[in-house]
């Protein structure tokens, strides 16, 4: 028995060191939760409930798509949950399987390849794997559960792939296959599908190309292909999801939305950049994890000391490569890890080149953008068993045994292992994870339990709308709290409308939804809509960590709402407070004949009709009913603006370089080499369209001067020059502004007319030095021309040219470009109750430019709070329709101030009047520096983090004196969003000046002595003047057609049954000729309307509102539906038929094991 | 130091020199940085070849670069070590697989 126990003590070595892990990690009795994982741990019910079928019902819904993988994992979990076991004795056991397969799978796998191995060496490979630090960040420090799986099911796949081909038994396969079945939650990560098929696929070319004989090789080439599609086949149910979903329009609109291949390529370049170099991942740094970080257990891993031990570690590993360049193992895992090497680096030196090339051409390889995290897993399971092999051919070469894997062992158990044994390896920068006694710890108040209690008690099937509301970020103030993705979904069992992300329509709902809640007159028709009840007003939160707005400011408008009979408070449990939508309709299915078309597209906004039968189209959508003339209003295409930039010539450097070889000069040739070799060495895209657009100035500066020389042969070959860049610069412009935000493509555009406004100035005065030379003049008028409609092309300056004259001076002027679709008479509006506020809008004339002719106008408030700027004639197709931007209001008082600050600091408040949330700012002041410092200016917002009795400045801006120009000087900057803020303060400091350094420069700790220092202190004197704080006009003016479209009928009575999350069975009564059903789940073309043959019936589906799916149905009568979602049938198929391989499987190898049993 | 002062080695050179002015003539559109790295895996991969060395010559030079970077990220030369690391994987781009090689050639062999 002793022996028994000894010759397996490794593994129960691994099996106990697994459990005093678990039992330290979760010894407080609490689950765990960061990041994006969320908490799955929380409620196993929920989480089933929300992906167990192929529409996964969180927030509006989508597809679940690659996530349905981990169905049978939350499926096993709810049941076990059910039984009574705690939640976090279910992670501590899932932890502790993950830990206990991992381990043993690469102790086996080293085993297996190096067999003559000392056991207590192999031992080092299971703590090697857990504790290196690439596993510590990308694993354990990550905390996302199919991460854990995959780092246990990698080592076990290969073994098993291995061990199969070494005994030449299809006993392993099968093995394989069915194991693989319970690890299904791996695969919801498409990259570690592909890890996973690389790894077995990249040692199965290596056992094919090494086998001498032929037939083994055959033998390898079939093993492979059965373990390949052995797996196809029982994993079919979830692969055809994928498939699926691929291949749907909704993964295109959502890869289009959001992400472009040069912006996704910008991201891969900066990640390889910082993790990339080769020093650190041969030390297993993560460097901006450990560099970054403020937390004083990192500081060791910061040691010199520390990152020598690392890399030496690395050098045991290739010590193991040279010592062991002919044995079989070492040959494969050094070629597995030497790919794993230059993966991981992303498009670093050397040959990144060849990655970037891989990156732009494959789209799969996107998967990959955090090469460092992904690649990881492949490199620690290559350098595991080299790392053995090393350390054991190293000790016998120094025939000192004791010694190195003593040391070996110190490294990896205790200095590794350090973080692991105490638990801190979940701990990480953000609050509250940062407290070593918090960790990753969650406990989730038991108000939370109570409310799912009172939901459910609720009838009917509707959705919640959570606020305050913002990105998908949140952090929970819970005595042990969470920070990382929006938890409502997991903790609540109701659809919620939580957060905000990059999922296309439902970012439409979800960006504007507070907004529509803060200022439209009434929200619950945008929440009938989404077929809201109730909206959670959650104090728990810390709103100012997140920049959200303060939730008492919620719930005051509630408030105020409730006295206008729109809402009722009807529960709170602890800081969450329900408040009831009084006008709900269940409308999960509704039919609707009144209908909006929207140009483009509606926004969540324009959902105000309070009747329950509405809904608002796309112009897309709209086809499908009457065509064009149902168009009711229309929004601009885009907006670009124009300001009245300084008009000083040649004023700024990066516009119009310094030229000191012009063209007729001999050297001029050899400068345009010089150019050419300069361009060829710059890699960034922005810095070469930098570069180029300083060429062009460059050229148009030799083009002024040959001018004013008179030499129109070198002006007109510069001027060729200039257009031979400027056709460069289109391609990579086009390139560029692709990749850019849509939140920043207006500071883009801005950026660039700046530039060019001024080289068409530069023109302009060509033409004016060859005013007697009309040939000369023409051909310089048609290169502005052409410059003009090439940047009218970019999207830089708008197609039409701008009037511009003393009446109408340009100052800031607004550009639109509508689309039309029939020519005639067409209302332009502007709909905002704030603009009034912060906006001087008389009735005094103003001038509007539609395309090519100017109108003047009367601005007049109509019903409804419109702001109505004229009826205009408008042809089909692109309209241009530009004015001045309104005059904003002052909103600070007091703008002329002195401060002086003589002991003590001079602090100076402006609270900003009227300050909407979500807006952009501008602020300028003068201001004349008598005596020393320069004032410092920054934004204290009533969401900014409180620091101490005061708060965290926004927008800290520190002005020095000049010590050259001491005159009055302008100061303007603008804020960017604010986000959240309800109130600001702009607020000046002035300090004294602190002279004491000036005095006692060799002793500068001396004066860090406040009250030593104070005696050096001299007076500092600001006088500002003109503090001006304007609101930025963002506002969307918007057409509407003269003709209102006519009403229709009432539309048929509808009831339905929900069957589960993709089915519904619909009766339709008293239908007319046609009418408009809507489904209120996020609009995905997968859904599919049927009669009770299963034929399909209607139009659609189409975007209804906003973010919801529509079918125009032309069916009279009364009679049944079915709405159901499609993907599912296909899933219930593939599950049977992967449901069936399985249990064949399971058949054989319980019928060989017996057969095998007997022949014994 | 016999192999760069060599005949062979000697025109070895002059070709990766010829080859590096021809990518910067025709605008390849490498960044400087790069190219060094690809005219240095061709001249070790130059050295491997013409004087038919073995892998265990490579791994041998890996070794030592890489002690070398170790020792002079000691003194904080971040950027000198990096760059020698690098240098240190390229020895091993060429080393590994011709191992691989070897190994595939004593397996013939037997």
């Amino acid at each position: 028995m002793i022996q028994k126990i000894y010759k397996h003590l490794n593994i129960l070595i691994v099996l106990i060191s697994a459990f005093v892990l678990v039992s330290i990690w979760f010894k407080n009795g609490n689950i765990m939760g960061a990041g994006e994982s969320g908490l799955p741990f929380y409620d196993f019910n929920i989480e089933y409930e929300l992906q167990k079928t192929a529409w996964f019902k969180h927030a509006l819904g989508g597809p679940t798509s690659v996530i349905i993988a981990s169905t049978p994992s939350y499926f096993v979990l709810k049941n076990l949950q059910n039984l009574g076991i705690p939640a976090f004795l279910m992670q501590a056991a899932f932890f502790w399987i993950c830990l206990v397969v991992s381990g043993i799978s690469i102790y086996k796998l080293c085993k297996e390849l190096f067999p003559e191995i000392n056991e207590r060496f192999l031992l080092l490979s299971v703590f090697f794997y857990w504790f290196n630090p690439i596993s510590l960040v990308n694993v354990w420090n990550r905390f996302l559960n199919n991460y854990f799986l995959f780092f246990a099911f990698l080592p076990l796949s290969l073994y098993f792939f291995i061990r199969g081909i070494k005994t030449g038994s299809y006993n392993y396969c099968v093995i394989f296959v069915i194991i693989s079945s319970f690890f299904s939650y791996v695969y919801s990560s498409m990259a570690f599908n592909i890890l996973l098929w690389y790894t077995i696929f990249f040692a199965a070319i290596f056992y094919i190309t090494v086998q001498k004989n032929i037939k083994h090789k055959i033998f390898v080439l079939v093993y492979f292909l059965t373990f390949f599609s052995l797996w196809v086949l029982t994993n079919l149910w979830w692969i055809t999801q994928i498939l699926g979903y691929i291949s749907s329009p909704t993964f295109s609109a959502a890869t289009q939305s959001f992400f472009t291949n040069a912006g996704n390529f910008e991201g891969f370049s900066t990640i390889s950049e910082k993790l990339g170099r080769i020093t650190d991942i041969l030390a297993f740094r993560h460097s901006s994890f450990y560099m970054d970080s403020k937390l004083a257990w990192f500081e060791i891993y910061n040691l010199a000391f520390i990152k020598l031990l690392n890399l030496l570690i690395s050098l045991v590993v290739l010590m193991g490569i040279l010592l062991g360049r002919k044995r079989s193992g070492v040959v494969f895992l050094s070629l597995y890890s030497l790919v794993a090497l230059f993966l991981i680096k992303g498009n670093n030196f050397p040959f990144g080149e060849l990655i970037s090339w891989l990156f732009i051409n494959i789209p799969a390889y996107q998967l990959f953008r955090n090469p460092f995290e992904k690649f990881g897993f492949l490199l620690v399971l290559g350098f595991t068993p080299l790392f053995v092999y090393g350390a054991y051919s190293l000790t016998n070469l120094l025939k000192r045994n004791s010694l190195v894997y003593l040391t070996c062992a110190l490294v990896i158990i205790i200095i590794w292992g350090f973080p692991f044994w105490t638990g801190l390896v979940f701990t990480t920068n953000f609050t509250p994870m940062n407290d070593p006694y918090v960790k990753y710890e969650v406990v989730v108040p038991p108000e939370y339990k109570q409310a799912s209690k009172w939901l459910l008690s609720q009838p009917g099937d509707f959705k919640l709308i959570v606020l305050p509301l913002f990105e998908e970020g949140v952090t929970y103030n819970w005595e042990k709290g969470f920070n990382g993705i929006d938890l409502t979904n997991q903790v609540l069992p109701v659809q919620s409308v939580s957060f905000n992300t990059t999922v296309p329509f439902y970012y439409d709902v979800a960006s504007d939804i507070q907004k529509v809640f803060l200022e439209n007159d009434k929200f619950y028709p945008l929440m009938n809509a989404l077929n809201a009840k109730y909206v959670l007003v959650r104090e728990d939160i810390n709103w100012q960590q997140r920049k959200m707005i303060n939730p008492q400011k919620i719930t005051e408008v509630l408030e105020k709402r409730a006295l206008n009979g729109e809402f009722k408070k009807v529960a709170t449990f602890g800081k969450l407070t329900f408040w009831e939508n009084l006008h709900y309709k269940p409308s999960e299915i509704y039919s609707a004949n009144n209908l909006a078309v929207i140009s483009p597209k509606p926004l969540a906004g324009d959902i105000t009709a309070t009747d329950s039968a509405s809904v608002y189209l796309s112009e897309q959508a709209g086809q499908y009913i009457s065509g064009e003339e149902s168009i009711s209003k229309i929004y601009p295409e885009k907006r670009l603006i124009i300001i009245e930039f300084n008009q000083e010539r040649y004023a700024s450097q990066h516009i119009f370089p310094y030229v000191s070889t012009y063209p007729d000069s001999k050297k001029y040739p050899l400068v345009l080499i010089k150019e050419k070799i300069q361009k060829l060495f710059i890699a960034d895209l922005r810095k070469k369209i930098d570069f180029e657009l300083q060429l062009l100035g460059k050229r148009l500066k030799e083009s002024d001067k040959e001018a004013n020389d008179k030499n129109s042969k070198l002006l007109f070959a510069s001027l060729e020059k200039y257009f031979e860049i400027i056709e460069d610069y289109k391609k990579l412009y086009k390139e560029y502004f692709s990749s850019v935000p849509q939140s920043q493509k207006e500071d883009v555009q801005l950026q660039q007319a700046e530039i060019f406004y001024k080289h068409i100035l530069i023109l302009s005065d060509l033409e004016k030095a060859y005013k007697e030379n009309p040939q000369v003049v023409l051909r310089i008028t048609s290169h502005i021309t052409e410059l003009k409609k090439i940047l009218a092309d970019l999207e830089i300056y708008p197609h039409n040219e701008l009037f511009i004259s003393e009446s109408f001076p340009l100052k800031t002027r607004l550009i639109y470009q509508y689309q039309i679709q029939s020519e005639g008479e067409y209302k332009l509006l502007i709909k905002d109750q704030n603009i009034l506020r912060n906006f001087q809008i008389n009735n005094n004339q103003m001038f509007i430019q539609i395309n090519e002719r100017l109108e003047s106008i009367v601005p007049q408030w109509t019903e409804g709070g419109f702001l109505y700027l004229g009826t205009h004639f408008l042809k089909k197709g692109e309209n241009e329709i530009s004015f001045n931007s309104f005059e904003s209001k002052n909103l600070v008082k007091g703008s002329d101030f002195d401060m002086k600050a003589t002991a003590s600091e001079f602090v100076k408040r402006l609270p900003i009047d009227n300050l909407i949330t979500d807006r952009k700012y501008d602020i300028s002041f003068n201001y004349l520096i008598k005596k020393g410092n320069g004032p410092v200016v920054s934004l204290y917002n009533d969401n900014s983090i409180p620091l101490g009795n005061e708060k965290t400045p926004e927008a800290l801006i520190e002005i020095r004196p000049d010590y050259y120009d001491f005159d009055k000087k302008y100061f303007g900057f603008s804020t960017g969003n604010l986000y959240g803020a309800t109130s600001s303060d702009l607020v000046f400091i002035l300090r004294p000046w602190k002279s004491c350094g000036n005095f006692l420069l060799p002793d500068q700790e001396w004066c860090k002595d406040n009250r030593r220092s104070i005696s050096f202190d001299r007076q500092s004197e600001v006088e500002i003047n003109n503090v001006l704080v304007t609101e930025q006009f963002t506002e969307t003016p918007y057409l509407e057609k003269v003709e209102s479209p006519a009403q229709q009928s009432k539309p048929p009575e509808i009831r339905y049954i929900k069957i589960d999350n993709t089915k519904y069975e619909i009766a339709v009564k008293n239908a007319g000729e046609n009418f408009v059903l809507i489904l209120s789940q996020l609009y995905d073309a997968g859904w599919s309307l049927k009669n009770q043959n299963g034929e399909r019936v209607g139009q659609g589906p189409f975007l209804a509102n906003v973010f919801s799916n529509g079918w125009i149905v032309n069916q009279p009568g009364s009679y049944r539906l079915i709405l159901e979602y499609e993907p599912q049938n296909r899933l219930e198929t593939t599950a049977k038929i992967s449901a069936v391989i399985l249990a064949a499987l399971v058949f054989w190898l319980l019928w060989n094991k017996k057969e095998s049993l007997f022949k014994k | 130091m016999k192999y760069i002062y060599s005949k062979r080695s000697f025109l070895f050179f002059l070709t990766v020199a010829f080859l590096s002015i021809l990518i910067f003539l025709f605008s390849m559109g490498l960044p400087v940085e790069g190219i060094f790295y690809w005219l240095l895996l061709i001249y070790w991969l130059g050295i491997v070849i013409i004087f038919k060395k073995g892998s265990g010559f490579g791994f041998k030079l890996v070794i030592i670069f890489y002690i070398l970077a170790i020792l002079i990220s000691l003194f904080n030369f971040v950027n000198a070590s990096e760059l020698i690391m690098r240098v240190m994987f390229i020895g091993l781009i060429v080393s590994i697989p011709q191992a691989f090689l070897e190994f595939l050639k004593a397996q013939e062999s037997k």
